[in-house]
C-alpha cells in the first residue's frame, strides 16, 4: 500500500495538514507553559468555543472568511475574560489547583455548549472557493486542506519573525529562559504573560475555525484534541516555538501513518513515539530551557 | 491543646478518625442503595491512597487508571478466564500491579513534573487501546461475572451489599494505617526530602531514582487492589475502567482532599462521589455544576479541604503559642 508513491504522497500531505492543526493550538499552550509554568488544559475549551462561534456565523449567514476574521479574537476576548476571573488566581497555586480549575472549566464549557447547541455534531461549509481540488504533479489534493497547511506554513514564519526580530518577543525569550532575571531588569512578565496568553488563544480560535469544516462541531472536541497538543508540547519541549514546530510535525505524522499501518493501535503510535522521546530527552527534543524539568 | 495543632501529623490522623467515624455511621444509619455509594467511595478512597504515596515524593500521575486496570483485568481473567478461586485472583493482581508499575516506572521515573504526567497518561492509554481490541476480554464490550471473594469460612457473605461495603471500608482503612506507617518511616522520609528538593538528595548520596522506583511500584500495587475490588464491586469489566477520565476522577479527588495528606484522598473521594450522585440525579446538564464546584474548590481552598484544615490549625495554635515554628508555611513552598 505504502509502496504507491500516490498514495504515500497523499498521506504526507495529511499528515501536514494535520500538524498544522496541532501547531495552532501547541504553541499557545507551549508558551504559556514555559513562561508562566502554567499547565492550561482548557486551552481546548477555547479552540471548542472559536468553532462554536463560527458555527453561529455561518448559520446567520456570514460566509467562513467572515467566521476566521471575528471568532478568533471572540475566542481571544473570552480567552482573556477568563484569565483575568479564573486563571490567573491559581498562577501561584501549583499545577494540581491549575488542573482542578481548568478541568472544571472543561466540564462547565462542554456543557454550556451542549445547552445551547444541543448533543449533535454541527458543520461548517468551507468556503466555496476552496471547494475543488488541486493537482499536485499527479495527485489531486483538496484545495481546503492545501490551504490549512499553507496557513500554518505562513503563522510558523510570522511567529519565528515575531519571536526573534520583535521587542515582544525577546521580552517572551527572556522571561521563558530566566523570569526572575527578566523582572529584576523591569520587565512586567505579567503583562507580557496576558498578551502572550492572548495571542495563544487567538491561535487556538484560528484552529478551531479552520478544524471546523473537517472534523465538525461537537461538545468534547476539545477534550480530544487537547491530549493530542498536550503530547506534542511535552515531545517538542516547554517554551519553543522550534520545539512546537517538531513535536507538532511528529505527532502528526505519527497519528496519520499510526492509523494506515496499525489501524488497530493508532493511538498506540502517538505514545509510543512520546515514550521514546522522553527516554531519551526527558525534557522534550527542542526545550527553551536546557536544564528545567519543574520539579 | 495548641501544640496538638501545631502537630500536623495528629491533625492528620484526628481528621481520618473522623472520616472512619462518619463512614462506619453512614453505613450503619443508610439504606441499601447507599452501601453501593459507599463502596464505591471507599474503593476509590483506596485508589487516592495509592496516588497520594507516589506525590509523597513529588510525582504526580495521569494515568493511575492504567494500574487500576492491570489488576482489574488480571482479577478478572484469573477468576473468569482461568477458573481460579478469587483469592488467588487479588494475590494475582496485586502482583501484576507491581511488575507492570516496576516496569513502567524504570521509565517514567526518571522525568519528572508535566513530562511524568504525560509518560503516565500515556502508558495508561497504551493498555487502554489493548482492552479496547482484546478479544480475550470482549474487547470494548467488556466482561462479566465477575465473582466476589468468598469469606462465608469466617462469616462475610460479600454478595451483601452490607457487608461488602463494610470490608471495603475496612481495607480502606487498613491501607490508610500502613501508609501512615510508611510516610512516618525513613523510606517515607526521604520520598519527602525528595519532594522538596530531588538534586539536595542526589548531592547527599540519596538514591532519587529508587526510591521514587519503589513509591511507584508499591503505588502500583495498592492501584491493583483498588482495581481488583471494582471489578468485585461492579461484577463487569471494561476499558472504561482504564480511560483517562478515571484517571482524572482519582486525581480530582486527591486534589479536593488535600494532596500530601493521605486522609484527603478518601475525603475527597467521598465528596466525589456524594457530589456526582446528587448533582446527576437533581440536573440535567450536570457537569455544568460540577465543573463551577471544581473551579470554586480550586480558587479557595488550592490546597484541598485537609490542607486548609491544617492551615486553619496551625494559625490558631500560633495566635496561642507564637514560638512554634510555623510548619505550614514551610510545606506552602512546595
Amino acid at each position: 500500500m505504502l509502496l504507491d508513491p500516490y498514495f504515500f504522497a497523499e498521506q504526507i500531505l495529511n499528515s501536514l495538514q494535520f500538524s498544522m492543526l496541532l501547531f495552532l493550538l501547541a504553541i499557545g499552550l507551549s508558551v504559556v507553559f514555559g513562561l508562566m509554568d502554567y499547565l492550561n488544559l482548557a486551552h481546548g475549551t477555547i479552540y471548542m468555543f472559536a468553532a462554536y462561534v463560527a458555527f453561529t456565523i455561518t448559520q446567520l449567514g456570514g460566509s467562513f472568511w467572515a467566521a476566521l476574521a471575528l471568532a478568533p479574537f471572540v475566542a481571544a476576548a473570552v480567552g482573556l475574560l477568563l484569565y483575568f476571573l479564573l486563571l490567573k488566581r491559581v498562577e501561584r497555586s501549583g499545577h494540581l489547583a491549575q488542573v482542578l480549575l481548568t478541568v472544571g472549566i472543561i466540564y462547565m464549557g462542554t456543557d454550556l455548549m451542549r445547552i445551547a447547541y444541543g448533543d449533535l455534531p454541527k458543520g461548517v461549509a468551507q468556503p466555496e472557493v476552496l471547494n475543488g481540488a488541486v493537482n499536485l504533479f499527479g495527485i489531486l489534493y483538496p484545495s481546503y486542506r492545501l490551504f490549512l497547511i499553507g496557513l500554518g506554513l505562513v503563522v510558523m514564519i510570522a511567529l519565528y519573525f515575531a519571536l526573534e526580530r520583535t521587542r515582544l518577543g525577546a521580552l517572551v525569550r527572556a522571561g521563558v529562559d530566566d523570569r526572575a532575571t527578566a523582572e529584576t531588569l523591569g520587565i512586567d512578565i505579567g503583562k507580557v504573560f496576558a498578551l502572550v496568553f492572548a495571542i495563544g488563544t487567538y491561535l487556538a480560535g484560528v484552529g478551531g475555525v479552520v478544524a471546523a469544516p473537517i472534523f465538525g462541531v461537537y461538545p468534547g472536541m476539545d477534550v480530544t484534541i487537547i491530549i493530542l497538543v498536550l503530547i506534542v508540547v511535552v515531545v517538542g519541549g516547554l517554551g519553543s516555538l522550534k520545539g512546537a514546530i517538531l513535536g507538532s510535525l511528529l505527532i502528526g505524522f505519527a497519528d496519520t501513518f499510526g492509523k494506515i499501518l496499525l489501524p488497530q493501535f493508532a493511538m498506540m503510535m502517538i505514545y509510543l513515539v512520546m515514550a521514546l522521546v522522553l527516554t531519551f530527552r526527558p525534557t522534550g527534543l527542542l526545550p527553551a530551557r536546557r536544564f528545567s524539568t519543574s520539579g | 491543646m495548641a501544640s496538638m495543632l501545631a502537630n500536623r501529623t495528629f491533625v492528620r490522623r484526628a481528621i481520618g478518625v473522623v472520616l472512619i467515624v462518619a463512614a462506619l455511621l453512614a453505613q450503619q444509619l443508610s439504606g441499601f442503595f447507599a452501601q453501593e455509594l459507599i463502596a464505591e467511595a471507599a474503593i476509590l478512597g483506596i485508589f487516592t491512597l495509592s496516588l497520594d504515596l507516589l506525590a509523597t515524593c513529588g510525582l504526580v500521575s495521569f494515568g493511575h487508571a492504567g494500574l487500576l486496570g492491570i489488576g482489574a483485568y488480571m482479577f478478572g481473567g484469573v477468576t473468569v478466564l482461568m477458573g481460579w478461586p478469587p483469592y488467588v485472583a487479588i494475590i494475582g493482581a496485586v502482583l501484576a500491579g507491581i511488575v507492570m508499575s516496576f516496569l513502567v516506572g524504570l521509565l517514567a521515573v526518571r522525568t519528572s513534573g508535566a513530562f511524568f504526567i504525560m509518560v503516565t497518561l500515556a502508558a495508561a492509554e497504551m493498555f487502554y487501546s489493548w482492552g479496547f481490541r482484546s478479544k480475550l476480554f470482549n474487547g470494548a464490550d467488556g466482561m462479566g461475572g465477575i465473582p466476589r471473594l468468598d469469606l462465608k469460612p469466617i462469616g462475610l457473605d460479600l454478595d451483601n451489599p452490607e457487608i461488602f461495603a463494610l470490608v471495603c471500608i475496612a481495607l480502606c482503612v487498613i491501607v490508610w494505617l500502613l501508609l501512615e506507617l510508611v510516610v512516618a518511616s525513613p523510606f517515607g522520609r526521604t520520598l519527602a526530602a525528595i519532594r522538596q528538593n530531588p538534586s539536595r538528595v542526589a548531592a547527599l548520596g540519596g538514591r532519587v531514582f529508587a526510591y521514587r522506583l519503589a513509591a511507584f511500584t508499591a503505588s502500583g500495587a495498592i492501584a491493583a487492589l483498588a482495581g481488583a475490588f471494582k471489578v468485585q464491586h461492579t461484577n463487569f469489566i471494561s476499558p472504561d475502567l482504564v480511560s483517562w477520565f478515571v484517571s482524572g476522577d482519582v486525581l480530582i479527588a486527591v486534589v479536593i482532599g488535600g494532596m500530601g495528606t493521605l486522609v484527603g484522598g478518601p475525603l475527597g473521594a467521598a465528596i466525589l462521589v456524594i457530589l456526582k450522585e446528587v448533582l446527576s440525579s437533581s440536573f440535567g446538564h450536570w457537569y455544568l455544576f460540577l465543573g463551577a464546584i471544581f473551579a470554586f474548590v480550586a480558587l479557595a481552598l488550592p490546597r484541598g479541604i485537609v490542607g486548609w484544615l491544617l492551615d486553619m490549625t496551625g494559625r490558631l495554635s500560633q495566635r496561642k503559642a507564637p514560638a512554634v515554628t510555623p510548619v505550614s508555611s514551610v510545606e506552602a513552598e512546595q
